[in-house]
């Protein structure tokens, strides 16, 4: 049974020039001890797709339709109430930039421990202990248990952010750009850590975030937005190795490889669209180089091309060739 | 570098900033100069008191009739007393005076004596007749003949018109309707003369021992008798200590602590007779050699109080226990008068003490008066109870008398009508009177009606303006001014007219004089007069216009050029009183010079301040460009 | 630097304020028109003599500078002078004496029940923002906060001491009568304050409600608030553990800066209820123009403000543990 299910979703932001299609139908699975990695530029949806399944959308957010499955159990069909117990529990979030995330007044340590008492039936004590334990989990000095935020560097506090989201021993983590913020050397340590904790602790996790290298170094799966829908989605090694859809491939183009060799970096002209009114047929059309009539006329469907390889475009056989990669 | 350049635009800022205050600093209120040509003048009324306020409104409709325009102006006390103290430019003002028991305001608002800063002739009044019927009046004994020199000054004054008055604010008191016994005495049911209210008063269903309370604006100020002079003190000092003398209900002098007096026939002699069962409060008895020490207690520390009496006795002795003589230097009219305002002291607390002593906190004030202090809480109340030994048999009624300290006038109404408190110290407020007339748990208005003590006039500033020189402008805005329909918007009906300047209502029918000189209400009257004397609306707008001058040829030499001795003597008399015009020329002109000093001075002191605000806000200014 | 310089440092600074402070209300209340004699006199009947003896015996006849010499001089020995109206009292006896006491409590007592309600009160508008209740708290604030407070005193006193007649119409205590005991004292005075704390607090309520329903909103937009909702804590937890504290920063800020306020709004409350206090002290002695007095009080003002500030940033320090560290 996967971790976490998502079937259909659809959040709507209700803004006064109209409703923001920020999501329109996400679908992925992800199963025990995987990576799922969420890609797309800023604005495609994914932020607002992390923040669907935690129940903690902006008063305009509105769910339209989907499912949101974890242990078999539907989350949009929980109450508030219901929905408190679960978060935490069973999935937690790290946010981008720790700077911010973090409560300024109140010492580290406080921040981890009340959840703990929050959610579970233990001691203080006991509760203390296990937060020193995740302390020196994501290596840090159990001591600075007592420091507040802004007495830790950036990386640090992304360490203690890793360490309250693990304080109750979630399934399922999500990293919403857990390392956007970072200097390159201490994204690759979060990154190495993050791996790690993953191997140690079984943890299944969604990686957020616009770097697909990134996504290239950690992920089982990888999903791939653009304005609010799902692309393409499948097992990493083919999305990497054949695109499917000329977005991933303009994508992949578009970052370096941490660890490739160096390449020509082509970068996507014009800007995603506003999704208050979203271009007709695909939406990636105006942008796309491949671009036939048939583009701005109708919305291609989204089928398994591949098993367990999908995309949304009307030319990929056309296209399959022209957007392999060079390994 | 950097610093200097921040020290000094701090500099640089804070004279900036002192440039745009400093004329807000240093403008001074100045009466506006209106068109010179025009009959315009600015009246200021006193914009706290909404009787000055509201008869000023009306008094300027009312010389629109007469096409004068007497612009109504309500102004701060602060300006207006400044302006009437030191800067002395004001055009006209209209508000209160206030009288004294006896008519003692005659002396300084019109002798020339008191042209001067602080001084009470505020409008510049100056005639030498009056003048010497004053200082005849005031030395003169016999009172009818007193009245009649008073009746003389008054008939002058007429003439002269360098006041209007136009009626006393009359005294309604808000009291309880279960409290008997007050007694109307011009002034009011209570006042530091009405002796015989404090004495007198009572519960309907208690005719001993009932505790009142009263309401004060704010806590009493003074417990120093001396001092004491203000309203609000001077009612409590006037029922801890005894005076020799206290004045009936019709305003006429009544044995008090002295239960006798003569004044010897050339009036350098008065002798008291005390009463001779009087007890200070700490159970000395009282006896002459209080009231000798109390008059060489003023004389010989140069209290700056009761000054005309005090600086008129020679000495003091007594004659027994209980018989006191005053030697006088020079024969004063008001002298047995004057004692009522000198409240008698005990020797055996006062010796040895400055006569600005505060009294309190050191002790509580002893007197021999009908109410002893008993206690007090700073700032809110003072209780104080019935005198057991008081001198004058069965009296008083109350059992203690406590004063309260409610300070907004609307909470000390509503605080009568509820019971809290049963009377105010002072009059209604003409907002309130109304209200009052129909609340069902006060006396009716009628039964606390008392001619007041505040007299309402118009004082016309005879050095600015010279329109308000010319008597012939004031008698017409007198005949065009109705003072009936004043009080009745001013004051709704509870006022006295009043035509002279010694309102007989007031002090006393003795001084009524049927041939007074009087102005009618006559608009037609007024109209004549003014067009005969060349006040004409040249230019149709409404305001008549000054008469256009006529050049005054020089005066040559004065050539004698009289035949007989009578036409010679007429003629010196003549030069000699143009000499005198010129001499008093000279000295109004010293008196501009010396008014320009004066001003002078209070700008350099401006300049002073204004110079020590500039060299703090720099130093603070160096201080915090120089800081890291 | 230490904490301990910090806090020299800061009231070093409190005292150029207040030596700039104390200037400025010796020349201003010079330059203002007025004179003390005539409210010393207490009536214009006082003839002339006595005035002029009044203006020499106050020094008010010397040259300003002179005067001003004088008073910094006895300023720096202790002494703040006397009161020009209660003749022979040492303006310092005045101040710091029972008027001192009642204000305190009043303003400590209806700021207390202001803050409180106005905290509580803002972070549930907040976090009930644009429902019923957010609205009817910000039009009843509003009504509260644009109300005169003068005029709020005038309808307590009408309604509550006059046709109800449950509260007293004026003072801190019934006049005239000795209490049995301690305990007696304080219900009495405890009567007699509410009245004056209800129509205070009143007035405060609303700017505190409005100040704290901001601050809590803008608190909500941080990333912070985001986690502990995420972290599905009770909304209890969210509000006053990790909203309320990171809001109370600039109320404590404002708290300093608001003394002066407390100070203006007691001059009306303490005058319609006879409150004898500070404020009404003030009210008095500005129309008696009782310079030495006021100058006491506008020094005591000063020292209270700056100290009120000074506290402020030391609570702050404690509250927010990056400023303390800056400190240290």
């Amino acid at each position: 049974m996967p971790v976490i299910e998502v079937r259909d979703l659809v959040t709507h932001y209700l803004t006064a020039q109209g409703s923001v299609d920020a999501v329109s139908g996400l679908n992925f699975t992800v199963e025990k001890g995987q990576t799922f990695g969420l890609a797309g530029e800023s604005g495609c949806g994914k932020t607002t797709a992390a923040l669907s399944i935690m129940g903690l959308l902006p008063s305009n957010g509105r769910i339209m339709g989907g499912q949101i499955i974890i242990d078999g159990e539907d989350l949009l069909q929980k109450t508030e109430a219901e929905l408190k117990k679960i978060r935490w529990s069973k999935v937690s979030i790290v946010f981008q930039g720790a700077m911010n995330a973090l409560n300024p007044v109140l010492n580290v340590g406080e921040q981890i421990l009340e959840v703990i008492l929050e959610k579970e039936d233990v001691t203080k004590s006991e509760a203390l202990d296990r937060v020193r334990e995740l302390f020196r989990l994501v290596e840090i000095e159990p001591s600075r248990i007592i420091d507040y935020p802004h007495e830790f560097s950036g990386g640090m506090r992304q360490r203690v952010m890793i360490a309250m989201a693990l304080a109750n021993y979630p399934k399922l983590v999500i990293a919403d750009e857990p390392i956007t913020a970072l200097d390159v050397i201490v994204q690759n340590q979060i990154l190495e850590l993050m791996k790690d904790l993953q191997r140690k602790l079984d943890l299944s996790q969604i990686l957020i975030t616009h770097d697909l290298s990134v996504i290239a170094e950690t992920c089982d799966k990888v999903g791939i937005m653009y304005a609010g829908k799902l692309v393409e989605y499948g097992e990493a090694g083919p999305i990497f190795k054949t695109p499917l859809h000329p977005y991933t491939s303009a994508l992949i183009g578009a970052y370096p490889s941490i660890v490739g060799e160096k390449k020509k970096l082509n970068f996507i002209p014009g800007s995603p669209p506003n999704l208050i009114d979203p271009p007709r047929g695909c939406r990636f059309h105006p942008r796309c180089p491949y671009t036939k009539e048939i583009c701005s006329q109708e919305e291609p469907e989204y089928r398994e091309e591949e098993p367990g390889h999908y995309a949304a475009c009307h030319y990929v056989e056309e296209l399959r060739d022209t957007l392999r990669l060079g390994d | 570098m950097l610093k200097l350049k921040k020290i000094l635009s701090a500099f640089i800022m804070a004279i900036i900033s002192l440039s745009i205050m400093s004329p807000l600093l240093l403008s001074t209120p100045v009466a506006m100069a209106t068109d010179e040509d025009e009959l315009s003048f600015e009246m200021w009324t006193l914009d706290w008191d909404t009787i000055s306020v509201d008869a000023g409104d009306v008094i300027e409709q009312m010389l629109r009739d007469i096409g004068i325009r007497m612009k109504a102006i309500p102004i701060s006390d602060e300006v207006l007393y400044d302006n009437l103290d030191l800067e002395h430019d004001y055009e006209v003002y209209e508000m209160s005076g206030g009288y004294d028991p006896y008519p003692s305001h005659m002396t300084p608002r019109f002798h020339s004596s008191e042209i001067m800063d602080y001084g009470a002739n505020d409008m510049a009044y100056n005639n030498p007749e009056v003048d010497a019927l004053l200082d005849q009046a005031n030395a003169e004994l016999d009172f009818e003949t007193r009245v009649e020199l008073l009746w003389q000054v008054q008939d002058l004054i007429a003439e002269d018109l360098p006041y209007i008055p136009l009626f006393t604010s009359d005294d309604v008191h808000a009291i309880r309707k279960e409290w008997t016994g007050y007694v109307c005495m011009p002034g009011g049911i209570f006042n530091w003369y009405n002796r015989l209210t404090t004495i007198n008063l009572q519960h309907e269903d208690q005719e001993y021992g009932a505790d009142f309370i009263m309401a004060y604006p704010s806590y009493i100020r003074y417990y120093n008798p001396i001092m004491g002079t203000d309203g609000r003190s001077a009612l409590i000092v006037s029922m801890v200590y005894d005076d020799l003398v206290a004045y009936d209900a019709d305003m006429n002098l009544t044995p008090w602590l002295a239960s006798a007096w003569t004044v010897s026939e050339d009036g350098l002699t008065i002798t008291f007779t005390i009463v001779e069962n009087a007890k200070w409060h700490d159970d000395v008895d009282l006896t002459a050699e209080d009231v000798k020490f109390t008059i060489d207690f003023y004389k010989d520390q140069d209290v700056p109080y009761d000054t005309p009496l005090m600086s008129r006795i020679d000495s003091v002795e007594t004659d027994g226990d209980y018989t006191v003589i005053v030697h006088m230097t020079e024969p004063y009219a008001w002298a047995v008068n004057d004692f009522e305002d000198v409240p008698i002291m005990p020797k055996h607390i006062w010796e040895g003490k400055d006569w600005d002593w505060a009294v309190h906190p050191d002790t509580m004030p002893i007197g021999s008066g009908p109410f002893m202090w008993d206690s007090y809480l700073d700032g809110e109340w003072i209780k104080l109870v019935v005198n057991p030994d008081f001198w004058m048999e069965g009296k008083p009624h109350l059992g203690s008398f406590l004063v309260r300290v409610i300070s907004e006038s609307s909470a000390r109404y509503l605080a009568i009508s509820s019971g809290e408190v049963h009377s105010d110290r002072y009059e209604l407020d003409t907002g309130f009177i109304d209200t009052a007339d129909n609340d069902p748990n006060l006396a009716p208005l009628e039964d606390t009606w008392c001619v007041g003590m505040w007299d309402y006039y118009i004082n016309f500033n005879q050095r600015t303006n010279p329109a308000l020189q010319d008597p012939v402008v004031k008698k017409a805005i007198a005949h065009a001014i109705d003072k009936n329909r004043l009080v009745e918007i001013a004051r709704l009906s509870y006022g006295t007219v009043t035509d002279t300047y010694i309102t007989p209502a007031f002090f006393g029918p003795a001084y009524e004089n049927p041939d007074a000189i009087t102005y009618e209400y006559n608009v037609f009257l007024a109209n004549q007069m003014l067009d005969a004397a060349g006040y004409l609306d040249i230019d149709a707008d409404g305001i008549r216009e000054m008469p256009v001058a006529v050049e005054e040829p020089d005066e040559e030499t004065p050539v004698f050029e009289a035949e007989t001795i009578e036409e010679l003597e007429a003629e010196i008399a003549s030069l000699l009183s143009s000499l005198s015009d010129t001499a008093s020329s000279v000295s109004s002109l010293e008196s501009d010079i010396e008014a320009l000093n004066s001003r002078l001075n209070s700008s350099l002191n401006i300049a002073y301040g204004v110079a020590i605000v500039a060299l703090l806000v720099a130093i603070i200014a160096v201080y915090y460009a120089t800081r890291s | 630097m230490g904490f301990k310089e910090y806090v020299g440092k800061r009231t070093l600074h409190g005292i150029v304020t207040i030596m700039l402070a104390v200037t400025l209300n010796f020349i201003l209340f010079r330059i203002m028109p007025g004179d003390p004699t005539r409210a010393v006199s207490g009536d214009p009947r006082v003839d002339t003599a006595t005035r002029l003896a009044l203006i020499a015996k106050f020094g008010l006849d010397r040259p300003l500078i002179e005067q001003f010499v004088l008073y910094v001089y006895n300023l720096l020995r202790g002494e703040m002078g006397i009161s020009f109206v209660q003749i022979g009292r040492p303006v310092i006896d005045i101040i710091l004496g029972r008027k001192m006491i009642n204000t305190i409590i009043l303003m400590g007592s209806s700021m207390f029940i202001a803050l409180f309600l106005g905290i509580v009160f803002g972070v549930i508008a907040a976090w009930r923002r644009g429902t019923k209740t957010d609205i009817s708290l910000i039009v009843v604030s509003l009504a509260t906060y644009s109300m005169p407070v003068f005029w709020f005193g005038m309808m307590l006193l009408l309604v509550f001491s006059y046709y109800i007649n449950i509260f007293p119409i004026a003072g801190t205590i019934t006049p005239g009568i000795v209490h049995a005991n301690f305990f007696e004292y304080a219900k009495d005075y405890l009567n007699h304050l509410m009245a004056p704390m209800i129509t205070l607090g009143v007035s405060f309520f609303g700017g505190y409600f409005l100040f704290m329903r901001d601050t809590i909103l803008d608190v909500f937009t941080e990333d912070y608030m985001l986690t502990a909702r995420a972290k599905g804590l009770s909304n209890r937890k969210i509000l006053f553990k990790h909203a309320m504290r990171n809001a109370l920063l600039p109320m404590v800020s404002l708290m300093g800066v608001h003394v002066t306020f407390l100070i203006s709004g007691a001059t009306m409350t303490e005058t319609v209820f006879s409150w004898d206090g500070l404020g009404r002290l003030i009210y008095d002695s500005v129309r008696n123009n009782d310079y030495p007095v006021l100058q006491g009080i506008f020094l005591f003002m000063a020292v209270l403000v700056v100290v009120a500030n000074i506290l402020a940033d030391i609570v702050n320090a404690y509250l927010d543990p990056r400023i303390k560290e800056a400190v240290e």
